[in-house]
């Protein structure tokens, strides 16, 4: 988008402050929960608050394609799991790095991922069904269609395990003690930004939430970009997997339940807008990140046998924090409303004169 | 405006954490008190469930005896995807400096970097009930920090189950040829394939030590909500005439569907495993508006908590510790009550 437009460089510049005050947030939190219990910082912590940060924030990354064009993807957190399940039992996959073909699991996850990404694509862009109800179809269809088959594979419960310990967890988790997982989200991060902000097909996502109409008439092929949107939401639902096997290597279907919500409310935290044509990559990173530390920092602060639970805390906080900030958005677009109103009779003065 | 919002939203943040912050640092101080040589930090699969309830009450009590301190933790269900929450407990007692031993019962895999961090700290992990997920296949090699177990022999505990039930039904004289019995698996962890698998063989040889050929069907569900009582309808279908439940949490729903058709499952005979309200009503029923609920084995999950916290401190005191293998206990509508009162059978 070119800033050369007064209204999308307040948009912009707008964007950049929220993501300010998120890392004044993150930094204002890391530092209470660090004062209300020391070991919140300790390396140990660290590594284990990343393993429950990359693969959510690589599912809020998708997602936010998806949310850029006005729509949501309610099936991330169930395809991200049942693609795990999917894969590990058709690969046959065990405790022991000998169990299967674990190497094979990778492209099995990312094809499931992509493939569960299209159909959500094509029911909302072909058929023409509200994004909420096709995804909620394909949440339910992924975990259904994954847990049968393997079930089927498997001829006991969908429940599947993965090595502990070995090349996987090298590779996409802890490499000898580094959280190679924030590399991982590093890169991703970047591609992301590329992608929406410097590319054709990011471009025309977010010209469609903002106005779909509009793009259409210019010539935008509305549908093409809309299933684009989705197949990289379902995509990045297949590489969170990846991560989420890693940290976790025993699951069964129902680990994915509320891991789409936590991701969306990422999103929103960081800033893009809930009714599309504008999103902040990094806002989603640190939106993910603010969530993870308010989770770990509530269950360390709880923790010597407090009767309060730090589970449901959490839900209570993340719950404010997320209606909090599309209250933002709400403003943001209210004054940005008002600019444009005001600019008017600004507009025909100067034409008189 | 927006400065405003921001704002508050880090106040609302902030107050939160500073009214939850009281609450935890009361308790880091009354552990302190308690705490004269350390603290026993008790990781379970539960936290809630009475069953876990006698096991914190059973490990507090040999905290106390020998001057520890001990929390009790555990994830809001025993289902693999709370290990995120579970390892975060871990975490957290690894990171507690006064943690002198911690006592483990992992619900899945993901524990190798907390195992082995447990291992360079010096810590010595006791595994406890069905211990760790997957037969401890997290343990990094050479870097194993557990030293022993204390759990219930859910294989033997199977087998008492069938060695009593068959007992009932030579009794009775169903003890015959085709005789259909079905089991209900409640999960493919260890405990659930043990207590099958322990039923299974048992009530087997003990038929065929009497020249009968038994008939099994095996449903192994997950926990979730309404699996078991699929379960319980597949093998009334099936057409069993006997059905095992092999833990609590199947008995809570095969019993509401059994109560509410009793027509339907009358001549079924059940047994199950644990213990509970549902097992209590059903057991004191005695057949009389609805299907019988023959017997069943109580775990002694007090004496597990009391035992594993034991072991942890004896390893402590320098001493040479073994595994502990606590027996189940049959009961029907005559001992019931006697078991209860000696705290292995809870009500929950």
């Amino acid at each position: 988008m070119s800033n050369k437009n007064p209204l999308l460089k307040k948009s912009a510049g707008s964007s950049s402050k929220q993501n300010i005050v998120i890392i004044l947030a993150a930094i204002a939190l890391f530092a209470i929960f660090y004062l209300i219990n020391n070991n919140f910082a300790s390396s140990g912590n660290v590594l284990n608050m990343t393993k429950s940060f990359v693969p959510y924030a690589i599912l809020a990354l998708g997602v936010t394609f998806v949310i850029a064009t006005g729509g949501i993807d309610l099936s991330i957190g169930t395809v991200c799991i049942g693609s795990a399940v999917l894969a590990g039992a058709i690969c046959r996959t065990g405790v022991s790095a000998e169990d299967g073909t674990l190497w094979l699991t990778i492209p099995i996850i990312l094809v499931s991922g992509l493939v569960f990404g299209l159909l959500n694509g094509v029911l909302v862009a072909k058929c023409k069904l509200a994004p909420f109800i096709a995804t909620l179809g394909t949440m339910l269809v992924s975990r259904g269609v994954t847990a049968v088959i393997s079930e089927a594979i498997r001829e006991t419960s969908s429940a599947v395990k993965y090595p502990p310990t070995g090349w996987f967890q090298k590779v996409f988790t802890n490499l000898n003690g580094f959280p190679i997982g924030l590399v991982w989200v590093l890169v991703l991060t970047i591609i992301c930004a590329v992608v929406m902000y410097k590319t054709k097909v990011g471009r025309y996502i977010l010209a469609i939430g903002s106005n779909e109409e509009a793009a259409r008439l210019s010539g935008i092929n509305v549908d093409k970009y809309k299933i684009t949107a989705y197949a990289i939401s379902g995509l990045f639902a297949g590489m969170a997997a990846l991560f989420y096997v890693a940290a976790n290597p025993s699951l069964n279907i129902a680990s994915g339940n509320g891991m789409e919500l936590d991701a969306v409310a990422s999103v929103y935290i960081g800033g893009t807008s809930t009714t599309g044509g504008s999103a902040s990559i990094i806002g989603t990173i640190l939106g993910s990140m603010i969530l993870v530390i308010i989770r770990n920092g509530l269950n360390l602060a709880l923790s010597s046998g407090s009767v309060v639970s730090a589970t449901n805390i959490t839900y209570a906080v993340t719950g404010v924090i997320v209606v909090g900030a599309v209250m933002l958005d709400v403003l943001k677009k209210k004054s940005a409303a008002k600019v444009k109103i005001d600019s008017i009779p600004a507009k025909k003065e100067e034409s008189k004169s | 405006m927006k400065k405003l919002i921001a704002l508050l939203l880090v106040l609302v943040m902030a107050v939160s954490l500073v009214a939850c912050a009281p609450a935890a640092n009361n308790d880091n101080n009354k552990d302190d008190a308690s705490a004269g040589k350390g603290t026993i930090a008790v990781i379970a699969k539960g936290e809630t469930h009475a069953f876990w309830q006698a096991v914190k009450a059973g490990a507090e009590a040999a905290g106390k005896e020998a001057g520890y301190a001990v929390t009790f933790r555990g994830p809001t269900a025993e289902s693999e995807e709370y290990v995120n929450s579970q390892r975060e407990m871990v975490q957290t007692a690894l990171n507690n400096p006064d943690t002198k031993a911690i006592v483990l019962a992992t619900i899945g895999l993901g524990f190798t970097d907390e195992l082995t961090s447990a291992f360079d700290k010096g810590l010595p992990v006791v595994e406890f009930d069905s211990g760790l997920y997957s037969g401890g296949a997290d343990i990094t090699e050479g870097k194993d920090p557990t030293i022993g177990s204390v759990a219930t022999d859910n294989k033997k505990a199977g087998g008492v189950v069938a060695e009593n039930f068959y007992a009932y039904l030579k009794a009775n004289g169903k003890a015959v040829n085709g005789f259909k019995v079905g089991i209900i698996q409640h999960d493919s962890t260890a405990t659930g394939i043990d207590r099958a698998a322990g039923f299974k063989e048992g009530i087997e040889a003990a038929a065929k030590a009497d020249g009968v050929t038994l008939e099994i069907n095996l449903q192994v569900k997950a926990n979730n909500a309404g699996e078991y009582k699929l379960g319980l309808t597949a093998l009334k279908d099936w057409g069993a005439q006997a059905i095992f439940m092999t833990n609590e949490g199947v008995v809570n729903e095969v019993f509401p569907e059994v109560s509410d058709n009793a027509d339907t499952y009358k001549d079924i005979l059940f047994c199950g495993f644990d213990a509970g309200t549902n097992q209590y009503d059903w057991i004191k029923d005695a057949g009389k508006t609805y299907a019988l609920l023959v017997g069943s084995v109580a775990q002694d999950s007090y004496n597990i908590g009391y035992e594993a916290v034991k072991l942890a401190i004896s390893k402590l005191d320098g001493k040479d510790v073994a595994d502990v293998g606590i027996g189940g206990q049959w009961y029907t509508a005559d001992n019931i009550d006697a078991l209860k009162d000696q705290n292995i059978f809870y009500m929950g």
